[in-house]
């Protein structure tokens, strides 16, 4: 082959891979060679996509064949995968880890780790008491609400407690406000232990609680409120200056009613249960059901 | 010409994959994967010799389908949303070798999924033979995503280990 002959072969596929301004005219004697000319197209494919995936263009469906084409699709395809998983993440969808780019994935995978715990910290901001870590007043009644419709739809009972300590102005005047802190912690480690993983617990004003037992009635839930009482008046909370407070507390109970429109109207029950408890001398459980 | 129920010896169910830890004390659970490629292609020759190339297409599809079916009945069950039942597959298929799953695109309202399976099972190796291959594969998916949305499915391979690509896709859209 002469020099001229290797040149006019050479020149167009040398063109497609390195001249931006593409490919000046072939002969049509060369193109009708199969050899070439499919040598020819599966670089002109390759061009084409390696200027479309540069682009960011991800849609572009590739039709040619071969061992560059089939890994320069793969990437493609990890691509579009990721594209997908962003999109997931987008929608809150954080479980989604990458594990096919390299040094990318990790990082990647760093940033989802991330956005989920800066999550669930909101979350538990959100919905957490801060000194007790009960749930607070919001988050409380909102699963109360789901409480009832759960009750309803199961057909089951389900009570509430307000709870209240005794004389909690006392304690503070006595052992100060920090003192007074570390009493209402006590009180919700207490209450941690003795209620069910099921039971919602929550701190719904300054020393009040509230406790919302599913599947309880009344009867069956003013024994365990007369259990709890009973585990808080043994109670010896020992202060970081050794000091040991005991106190008491008061509770009203309430079984949700056919009637109850909402949340809101069992909690009141047991408020005014509460208030007749404290009224007959404190210390007590009350019920004004049945 | 279906037999009718009574005369039907190989009605598929899972017990038939028999109790392995008791049949296979010391080989357990695992076989070449030569060998389940043997039977495969094994069956394919004859089936296509029997009874054509659409039939046997059309017997692998129907048989993907029905061993989907049977899949996400007992080793998937009922899943919350699609993220959970893409996580859900994705380590299963991994776990039990059968390959990598992908999602590529995936609209619930238009009922159109792009998914891609690398180191897939019935085609990765294989040599390029123009056409794509992994028909019981398409069956298989069309009936975890009829289990999965209660729609019907139609599967269709678009690149293939045996088409010159190096992952499987399957583009599935609800009928
Ligand atoms: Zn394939």
């Amino acid at each position: 082959m002469s020099e001229a002959q290797m040149r006019e072969i050479l020149t167009p596929l040398a063109d497609l891979l390195n001249n931006p301004a593409g490919i000046k005219e072939i002969s049509p004697e060369l193109m009708a060679k199969t050899d070439f000319r499919e040598l020819y197209q599966s670089l002109a494919v390759i061009r084409e996509f390696a200027l479309t995936l540069s682009r960011g263009d991800l849609s572009t469906k590739l039709n040619g064949k071969g061992f560059v084409v089939a890994h320069l699709k793969a990437l493609q395809s990890n691509l579009r995968h990721l594209t997908w998983q962003t999109k997931r993440i987008a929608q809150g969808d954080l479980i989604q880890r990458v594990d096919f780019m390299g040094d990318f994935s990790d990082s990647f995978n760093s940033m989802v780790e991330a956005l989920a715990k800066t999550q669930a910290d909101l979350e538990e901001l959100a919905t957490t008491d801060p000194l007790t870590k009960l749930e607070n007043r919001r988050s409380f009644f909102d699963k109360g609400q789901r409480c009832i419709e759960q009750s309803r739809r199961y057909e089951m009972p389900m009570s509430v407690f307000v709870l209240d300590l005794d004389h909690f102005k006392k304690i503070n005047d006595t052992f100060g406000h920090h003192g007074g802190d570390q009493v209402l912690r006590s009180v919700a480690e207490i209450f941690r232990t003795s209620f069910r993983s099921t039971d919602v617990v929550g701190r719904i004003g300054g020393e009040e609680f509230s406790v919302i037992l599913p599947e309880e009635d009344a009867k069956r839930a003013q024994m365990v409120a007369q259990r709890v009482m009973e585990q808080c008046r043994s109670a010896e909370i020992e202060l970081e200056d050794a000091r040991v407070v005991r106190f008491t507390l008061s509770i009203g109970v309430a079984q949700l009613r056919a009637n109850d429109k909402n949340f809101e109207q069992v909690v009141q029950r047991a408020d005014d249960a509460l208030y007749a408890a404290k009224r007959a001398g404190r210390n007590r459980v009350c019920c004004l059901d049945e | 010409m279906g037999l009718d129920k009574k005369e039907r010896q190989y009605k598929f169910s899972w017990d038939l994959l028999g109790n392995i830890e008791l049949g296979r004390p010391n080989l357990g659970q695992n076989t070449r994967l030569e060998v389940y490629r043997l039977m495969q292609y094994t069956f394919r020759d004859v089936l296509e010799k029997r009874f054509g190339t659409e039939a046997a297409d059309e017997i692998f599809y129907e048989a993907g389908k029905l061993s989907g079916q049977e899949f996400y009945r007992n080793l998937i069950g009922e899943q919350k949303n699609l993220d959970e039942f893409v996580l859900c597959l994705q380590d299963i298929l991994k776990e039990l070798g059968i390959g990598i799953l992908r999602v590529e695109e995936a609209d619930m309202e238009t009922g159109k999924f792009v998914i891609t399976i690398s180191e897939d099972l019935d085609c990765s190796g294989l040599p390029e033979t123009g056409f794509e291959i992994c028909t019981y594969d398409e069956g298989f998916i069309s009936a975890l995503m009829e289990s999965f949305t209660g729609k019907e499915f139609r599967v269709k391979e678009i690149d293939c280990w045996c088409t010159g690509d190096r992952t499987c896709r399957f583009e599935a859209q609800a009928l």
